[in-house]
């Protein structure tokens, strides 16, 4: 019996399907990859997914490996505990609370001043996949080393 | 030994320079003065991990370099 030509008809349906399938998958997981880097959504268990938060998680745990580098004792300490840390900016020496959580809009303190202060990762340059650490190291850099820079920049 | 942390979507990417080795140094330049270029930040620490600052120019004696992307006021 010769049942080729049957077998390449009924594969072919069947590879677009899953062509398709494949392809509505990776839009799903990019989708949710945003949301959830936005903090407005969660991943669902299907592997697209599952890898794409495992690629989150481990960016974020490297990022906050080079951040806690970065910090003294006290601020390593806080930021475990509290998720923000306190750094003293160089050009005034006012001293700066950034709050390492939730949200970045007006996450970072002016203590001296009484106000919130707002500026992060620009997102043109694709930087809304960055880790939030990643914005963390930003500011506090800024804030350590050229705080004159950081406050031109911030709202 | 020196080191470049370009902050990314991974966490940060490494280049890892031999101060004795001209490949190496020549590659950590290219990619310091590029990325300079497209506007990040460079700020040097100190391998004592107290010390630092911005710099403007890549010095094969940098210890250790995080390559910050512009940031804009929210």
């Amino acid at each position: 019996m010769n049942s080729g030509p049957e077998q390449v008809f009924q594969a072919g349906p069947a590879q677009m399907q899953a062509a398709q399938q494949n392809a509505q998958d990776q839009q799903h997981a990019m989708r949710n990859a945003l949301a959830q880097q936005q903090g407005i959504g969660t991943y669902c268990d299907c592997h697209l997914c599952q890898m794409a938060r495992q690629d989150v998680q481990a960016a974020g745990a490297k990022a906050q490996a080079l951040l806690e580098s970065l910090l003294d004792c006290e601020q390593i300490a806080e930021y475990r505990e509290q998720k923000r840390f306190l750094v003293r900016g160089n050009r005034t020496g006012n001293l700066y609370r950034i709050l390492a959580h939730g949200s970045l809009s007006g996450n970072v303190l002016d203590l001296n001043n009484n106000r919130r202060l707002c500026a992060a990762l620009h997102t043109h340059l694709g930087t809304l996949f960055f880790p939030f650490e990643d914005h963390i190291i930003a500011q506090f850099l800024m804030l350590k080393y050229d705080e004159g820079s950081f406050l031109k920049i911030a709202h | 030994m020196g080191q470049l942390h370009i902050l990314d979507k991974t966490g940060d990417s490494r280049i890892i320079w031999n101060v004795g080795d001209t490949e190496h140094v020549k590659t950590a330049k290219a990619t310091f003065d590029g990325l300079r270029a497209k506007g990040y930040s460079m700020f040097s620490i100190k391998a004592d991990g107290d010390t630092g600052g911005r710099v403007d120019e890549f010095k094969p004696e940098l210890e250790q370099v995080i390559a910050v992307p512009r940031i804009v006021g929210g």
